[in-house]
């Protein structure tokens, strides 16, 4: 066997010390160190460091890391599952819906009529009711898309009509108060937002949503609904705002009083 | 579920599996880029634009190709277009940030004791504090290649494959990277015994 190469010699002595050469190669690596006391020094040398290169306590990242992932999380929601269909559909929304419903409402009635009498009636209703909320909702996505800000207002109000939403309504208004470009859109959306203080996810996407606000009027209505929510995420931004050169004194105190209330001061 | 059929769910448009593989996998992330780093705040944000790349590129996971060493990968990209953005070489990011190290004889701390002679020794505490603070040194001593390479190997416990798939290194040619680097690692650190 050749005599190894010094890169031959110190890889052999760390796979030695960790423990990983078959035993052929133990035996003989076993047999130059007890051959060589400057090898021996050089294995306890490399034993030292590799004791010492143990993985240190791991460092915990701060909450906002797990806030700024879920907003994006839902954001990435949003833009996956657009209303498409209903969007290419209904060109001009609200003229649409109103067709769109009539053509459920007709539909099921029709199917009502003819289903053979082993189906409830109370099923036919609640299944009648599901299909008149499913349009509802898609009516209201739809119009959101419109150029108008009007139009868009219009939509977000009637979001706050819809007896049930589901994660998309709650993604559009999210996606609503981060982005539309109208303040009057936005301070609906912020309006049509505050009743589902229930969804932790969505309360903490609001929070961060504060930050986006330069609009007084819209950000004295987030933090009044941040108050009413007692959303713990909102302190942060609030305390930022607080101490915001460039924000308007009434938007400041605002944000001091809204520190305070979920403080429970 | 396992992370690969996460990964794959998710690249398939189900997004509700990025929040597990998130929580699954954020700390261990951030720690790999705090390490290379060595500073926090800068880890955090990586780590955020790493799950956002995650989401964004989620198609691009090839179907039973093995989750950690991709994530990894992934890390690492985020890292380098970070330092690339700063028009700053690795090297730079790559400095100390700060140490922990009790100076020996002129700051005790909690874990020093006083001889009855006056002088001070330093209890099993202390004497760790200074081991980890050498090897500290010794680390940030080593070119970022080499010292990253240790820390996928040694830190995270990445096997020989999973470097390799992370890096594009051959197998062969990590492993003697990886030896080399340790032997770099026993000088320095022994070299730098006399100063701790």
């Amino acid at each position: 066997m050749q005599p190894p190469t010094d890169d031959e010699l110190t890889s052999l002595l760390i796979d030695y010390a960790d423990g990983q050469l078959d035993a052929e190669a133990a035996a003989q690596v076993a047999q130059w160190l007890a051959a060589d006391p400057g090898l021996r020094a050089q294995l306890a040398q490399l034993q030292t460091v590799l004791g010492e290169l143990q993985p240190p306590a791991p460092l915990v990242p701060g909450p906002e890391l797990g806030q700024q992932f879920y907003a994006a999380l839902a954001h990435a929601k949003a833009a996956q599952n657009p209303p498409a269909r209903v969007v290419r559909l209904l060109a001009r929304p609200w003229q649409w819906a109103a067709a769109a419903a009539v053509f459920v409402l007709a539909f099921g009635l029709g199917r009502w009529s003819t289903q053979p009498q082993q189906q409830t009636t109370e099923h036919k209703v609640a299944r009648l009711e599901q299909e008149m909320a499913a349009t509802k909702q898609a009516v209201m996505l739809a119009m959101l898309k419109q150029e108008s800000a009007s139009g868009r207002i219009q939509a977000v109000n009637y979001a706050r009509e819809l007896d049930q939403a589901d994660q998309a309504v709650t993604e559009a208004l999210l996606n609503t108060l981060n982005y539309d470009p109208n303040a009057n859109v936005r301070l609906a959306a912020v309006e049509a937002l505050a009743r589902f203080g229930d969804n932790a996810p969505l309360r903490q996407a609001v929070a961060l949503a504060l930050a986006r606000q330069t609009e007084p009027l819209v950000q004295i209505a987030l933090i009044d609904v941040l108050i009413g929510w007692r959303e713990q995420s909102a302190l942060s931004p609030l305390q930022k705002l607080m101490v915001q050169p460039d924000a308007p004194e009434a938007v400041r105190a605002k944000a001091a009083e809204g520190v305070g209330a979920i403080y429970q001061l | 579920m396992s992370d690969e059929e996460l990964m794959h769910a998710l690249a398939q448009g189900d997004l509700d599996k990025a929040a597990l593989l998130f929580e699954r996998w954020h700390q261990r992330l951030f720690n790999f880029l705090y390490r290379l780093g060595q500073d926090p705040a800068l880890a955090q944000d990586l780590t955020q634009n790493l799950f956002v790349r995650l989401l964004r590129y989620r198609a691009s996971y090839r179907a039973g190709a093995a989750f950690k060493p991709w994530v990894y990968q992934l890390a690492r990209h985020v890292f380098y277009d970070h330092c690339q953005r700063q028009a700053r070489a690795p090297e730079r990011r790559l400095q100390p940030a700060h140490t922990h190290l009790a100076e020996p004889g002129t700051a005790p701390g909690d874990d020093w004791h006083q001889t009855p002679d006056g002088g001070w020794h330093q209890g099993p505490a202390a004497q760790q504090e200074v081991r980890e603070a050498q090897l500290r040194a010794a680390l940030e001593r080593l070119p970022p290649d080499d010292r990253e390479l240790l820390v996928m190997s040694r830190f995270e416990e990445l096997k020989y494959e999973e470097i390799a798939e992370a890096t594009g290194l051959s197998l062969a040619n990590v492993k003697v990277r990886i030896h080399r680097a340790i032997k770099k690692l026993r000088e320095v650190y022994f070299l730098l015994d006399a100063k701790f």
